[in-house]
């Protein structure tokens, strides 16, 4: 994959091509993790996210260094497809039946559930004092790598991630908990 | 971005400043032992109390996880905001209100249908689906009328289905208003006769299916609902299997994977390890129900628990049953739901039951006997379907249901392996190569022979099907194999003229290409003349044949003839009582391509935009066809000079294509051929040459078979680099787009005459005119015998003779091709042309 990253960046159109399964791959891996604390009821096919995600990316025409760039992109990417269906939920009501057929399993339940708007907009705000700090819970939440895969994406220290984490996490924690109420609730 | 982080690096407004003093004071404290924090921090903050609450308050959080940080949590989230999005929204004639749940499978939605005066309510379940193996909608459409044909009191009706805007399938479905029958028993605390006669009632739904020859697959609770008057309705009966991804039918051993849609507590040990499926998996879950509805738990709730007991004051009879029901190997259960429903019965009488027997597991052991063959003939490798069907049924009423199996069997083939069953001309345009279900093809072509020996109609139904799914995945001569085979079976069981007869002249036409253009057309013409002795109108594939005829004598330039016959296909297929506007819209294509090709430019296009239209107003089945008319019409606009038009379709199509089949297919060598063609018009020829080169390389990587879209792609590149004045290069090309047309298309006049061409006309360029000479020739005759001496392709050979023959000194020969060219082309080549010596 480094190879026919490289490659694509010297204009090779051929890498392109044979680099467009390897990400489409990589995103459905990132797309699954994120399925990794649903019950195993059915196989939650996460392939509208990707899909979605995909197409921006493609769509963006943008060029990757590394697998860390792209794997920050992808993060991105899926940060903002969800946070616009968020917004495209936002008008509509909640309501959680349970009468017709049941995927219960994985309807997203109360605790659960964060809203995403507010998410984003914190987001934002972490970003604003540190970039880093918003790379890190992006690469976290939307991204589902763990802790050394965001070191390595950053290309940080193990311990420096850990602790951005840790505090972004605390401090998106508060907010979330806090003032702005969520849409879910 | 990258580097250690600093509190100054980023001076911005103080909310940002008020974060990394936090960040600051977080990571003090947290290094401290608790004991010491409050007083560090109280130091630290210069005794401000806020900021102490405020970071106090942040390494409590970072204690705890928080869930909705999760990914899982995001990810539900958007599940749900997506298929949220439907709400208050109509399908077809139904308004969507409200969604119900959102899972992995799809979204349940309850609406109304709204040009009814009386408003009935309706629930809508909506299929998710894995982009890169669709569903196919034709075979969604199929199992839909299937499934609508259920009709009991206990089975939740399949109302009606469709297809979204954005092309995913719905059913819709009677809206039950009830609770999953395990919660309605627990909120009446329901006696055990009660449970019981309720569960009877379940078992009716399941065996009124499963004499339908319908598997439910995923009987659970769930979907299971009682109504407030007490009646249970079963949903979503066929559902997991309609959801199933193509090439991943659970019920298929070949290709058994993750696609599988069942719920693990409730699903039979057959059915977790992926083995072929047939009613006893039923019949197991039913089991599991009644195990459920009796103790309040699951059976084997742990894993590999021995035989299920149930508590100890419904020991006895009622234990054996459900013990009988459960039985790990699927022979030793009930036979039947009914077989079930029936020992019940006896237990709520006072009868004893069957299961109780010694001789139960005898008996069941001599019914599978003594239905083996019948289970041997269902059970061809690729088509566990037949299995589902109930032996008995099978047993009982085979030979009537031979035809309506072969049909079944057919297209559940047909679905599985997404062809389309609308044209053979189109579909191959839309093969795609998938491996494993190729490797169940042969294994089901292997197997055919020897298992379905005595019901010669399903076996030749099952040779075409297999036949026209190895074609279209690029295996011409395996297809012709199978396709000769349904046709001496055919001809065999029926006779040499028959509508079933010419269907497979029709399909072995395809299998032919290539050997000659003799062969082809006389197959498709005996196919066409035959149907239209059997009352055309009663058969499916009479307008497709009809279609590809026209279609192939357009390729071979016999225009006038081509177009009168696609006005007939036209005629023909808007007088069925529902045509098909697929077929209509790949009609336009192709008569498009038609009138391009008379030089009717202006009409083409018109229609060639109306097939893009007709496309966008149909299911994404046809995306494929739709990428192909994108491309037809961005081709047409780019050659008349408006390239910049088209651009959007070309791109729309490539990501339709790649969406659909992945990077690497072979209509990516003909999209990036135009693609280039269009940057080319541009004036990108950087980009052209990029396009051109990616495409060459694809189509080189493709196997044989794919010289067709090679030779346009080579061609297309040896033109780019011709304009670029890259001569030699352009040589080496064009040498090697002659070679590859001399071998797979020299019987079609465009794709000669155009190969000739560009050779002869690099080699003018490069002054080697004579080596020139007989290229150029050979690319006129072409033109003028096969397309007419007015035909583009003709005069445009016209310049090239005459620098010829003025280079080579004969002044006079080339006066008189002067005269043959129009009056703009011939000022042009005389305002350049070197004055006599």
């Amino acid at each position: 994959m480094a190879e026919l990253l490289a490659a694509s960046r010297r204009g090779d159109p051929t890498a392109l091509d044979r680099l467009l399964p390897l990400l489409y791959a990589e995103l459905h891996q990132i797309a699954e993790r994120h399925m990794s604390g649903e019950r195993p009821d059915h196989t939650l096919q996460p392939t509208a996210l990707v899909h979605e995600a995909f197409l921006r990316m493609a769509g963006s025409g943008a060029g990757y260094n590394d697998r860390a760039h792209f794997l920050r992109a992808a993060s991105r990417a899926m940060r903002h497809v969800l946070v616009d269906y968020a917004r495209a939920r936002n008008a509509a009501k909640r309501d959680d039946g349970l009468r017709v057929t049941l995927d219960e399993g994985l309807v997203a339940r109360d605790d659960r559930v964060v809203d995403l708007l507010v998410l984003d907009d914190a987001l934002d705000r972490l970003a604003e004092a540190e970039p880093r700090w918003a790379r890190v819970v992006e690469l976290r939440c939307f991204g589902g790598l763990d802790v050394p895969e965001v070191a390595a994406a950053l290309d940080i220290s193990v311990a420096t991630a850990k602790r951005d984490w840790q505090f972004a996490r605390a401090w998106l924690a508060n907010v979330l908990r806090g003032g702005v109420p969520s849409f879910e609730t | 971005m990258t580097g250690p982080w600093s509190p100054d690096s980023n001076p911005t407004s103080d909310a940002a400043k008020h974060l990394r003093r936090l960040r600051v004071l977080f990571d003090g404290a947290i290094e401290l032992p608790e004991s010491e924090r409050e007083a560090w921090l109280a130091r630290e903050t210069s005794g401000d109390r806020a900021l102490q609450v405020e970071v106090a308050a942040l390494i409590t959080s970072s204690g705890a996880t928080d869930a909705r940080l999760s990914p899982a949590s995001t990810f539900a989230q958007f599940v749900r905001a997506w298929d949220a999005q439907l709400e208050g929204q109509r399908l077809g004639p139904y308004v969507v209100e409200r969604l119900i749940g959102s899972g992995g499978m799809g979204a349940v939605f309850e609406a109304v249908r709204a040009d009814d005066q009386y408003r009935k309510r309706v629930a809508i379940k909506v299929v998710r689906r894995e982009v890169g193996s669709e569903i196919s909608l034709t075979r969604f459409r199929r199992e839909r009328q299937i499934l609508a044909s259920l009709s009991h009191p206990n089975v939740a009706t399949l109302l009606d289905g469709g297809v979204t805007p954005d092309g995913r399938p719905f059913l819709v479905m009677e809206y039950v208003e009830g609770e999953p029958i395990t919660r309605w028993c627990e909120a009446r605390r329901t006696s055990v006769r009660e449970r019981l006669q309720l569960f009877r009632q379940l078992c009716a739904a399941v065996a009124h299916a499963h004499k339908n020859l319908i598997v439910h697959y995923d009987i659970k609770p769930g979907n299971v609902l009682v109504t407030p008057d007490g009646a249970v309705k079963l949903l979503d009966f066929g559902i997991a299997k309609l959801v199933v991804a193509d090439g991943a039918e659970s019920d298929m051993p070949a290709t058994h994977g993750d696609s599988r849609v069942f719920t693990p507590e409730y699903a039979s040990p057959e059915q977790i390890r992926g083995d072929a499926l047939s009613t006893a998996s039923d019949v197991y879950s039913l089991g599991v129900v009644l195990f459920e509805l009796l103790s309040g738990k699951r059976p084997q709730s742990g894993s590999g628990a021995a035989d299920p007991a149930l508590p100890r004051a419904l020991r006895g009879e009622l234990d054996q049953i459900t013990l009988v029901a459960l039985r790990r190997e699927p022979e030793r259960r009930y036979a039947s739901a009914d077989a079930l429903s029936e020992d019940i019965r006896r237990y709520l009488d006072g009868f004893p039951v069957s299961a109780r027997r010694d001789t139960a597991r005898y008996r069941f052991a001599k019914f599978v006997s003594r239905n083996r063959s019948a289970v041997a003939a269902a059970s061809v490798a690729a088509i566990a379907v037949l299995a589902g069907a109930s032996v008995a049924v099978v047993q009982e009423r085979a030979a009537r249901f031979e035809q309506r199996r072969a049909q079944r069997v057919s297209s559940f083939l047909q679905g599985l392996l997404g062809a389309s069953d609308v044209s053979w001309a189109s579909a191959t345009r839309i093969a795609k190569a998938n491996p494993s279900v190729a490797e169940a093809l042969d294994s089901a072509a292997r197997r055919l022979p020897s298992e379905l020996a005595g019901e010669p109609l399903i076996r030749a139904s099952l040779h075409r099907t297999i036949g026209r799914a190895l074609f279209f995945h690029e295996r011409g001569d395996d297809a012709k194999t199978q396709l000769d085979s349904a046709y001496a079976i055919h001809v065999r069981t029926l006779g040499p003229d028959n509508s079933e007869v010419a269907t497979d002249l029709h399909f072995l036409s395809y299998a032919t290409t290539g050997v000659g253009a003799d062969s082809t057309e006389s197959l498709l013409h005996r196919a066409v003349d035959m149907m239209q002795r059997h009352r055309p109108d009663t058969i499916d594939d009479y307008v497709p044949a009809l279609h590809d005829l026209a279609y192939f004598i357009s390729s071979r330039a016999r225009l006038a003839e081509s177009e009168s016959l696609f006005a007939l296909v036209v005629r023909k297929e808007t007088s069925r009582p529902t045509p098909r506007r697929a077929l209509l819209a790949i009609t336009d294509q192709s008569l498009g391509l038609n009138l391009w090709n008379e030089g009717k430019f202006d009409t083409a296009i018109v229609l060639m935009k109306r097939s893009v239209a007709r496309f966008d107003s149909l299911p994404s089945a046809d995306l494929g066809e739709r990428a192909s008319a994108l491309e037809t019409l961005a081709s047409a606009l780019a050659s008349s000079g408006h390239a910049a038009d088209a651009l959007p379709y070309l791109l729309a199509a490539k990501r339709i294509v790649i969406q659909l089949y992945g990077p690497r297919t072979s209509l990516l060598v003909q999209l990036g051929v135009s693609l280039g063609d269009a940057y080319l018009g541009r004036g990108d020829t950087a980009r052209a040459d990029r396009e051109a080169r990616a495409a060459i390389a694809l189509g080189d990587s493709l196997p044989p078979g794919n010289e067709n879209a090679r030779f346009q792609a080579e061609w297309t590149y040896a033109r780019a680099l011709r304009k670029q004045k890259r001569l030699a290069e352009a040589e080496a090309v064009a040498r090697s787009q002659y070679a590859l047309a001399e071998k797979s298309v020299k019987e079609v006049p465009y794709f000669w005459a155009d190969a000739s061409f560009m050779l002869g006309a690099i080699l003018v360029d490069r002054g080697k005119l004579a080596e020139a000479e007989p290229f150029v020739l050979d690319s006129y005759r072409t033109a003028r015998d096969k397309l007419g001496p007015q035909h583009v392709r003709a005069i445009r050979t016209l310049p090239l003779l005459v620098a010829i023959d003025d280079g080579l000194g004969r002044r006079a020969a080339s006066d008189s091709l002067l005269a043959l060219m129009p009056d703009t082309m011939r000022a042009r080549v005389e305002s350049v042309r070197p004055s006599p010596r």
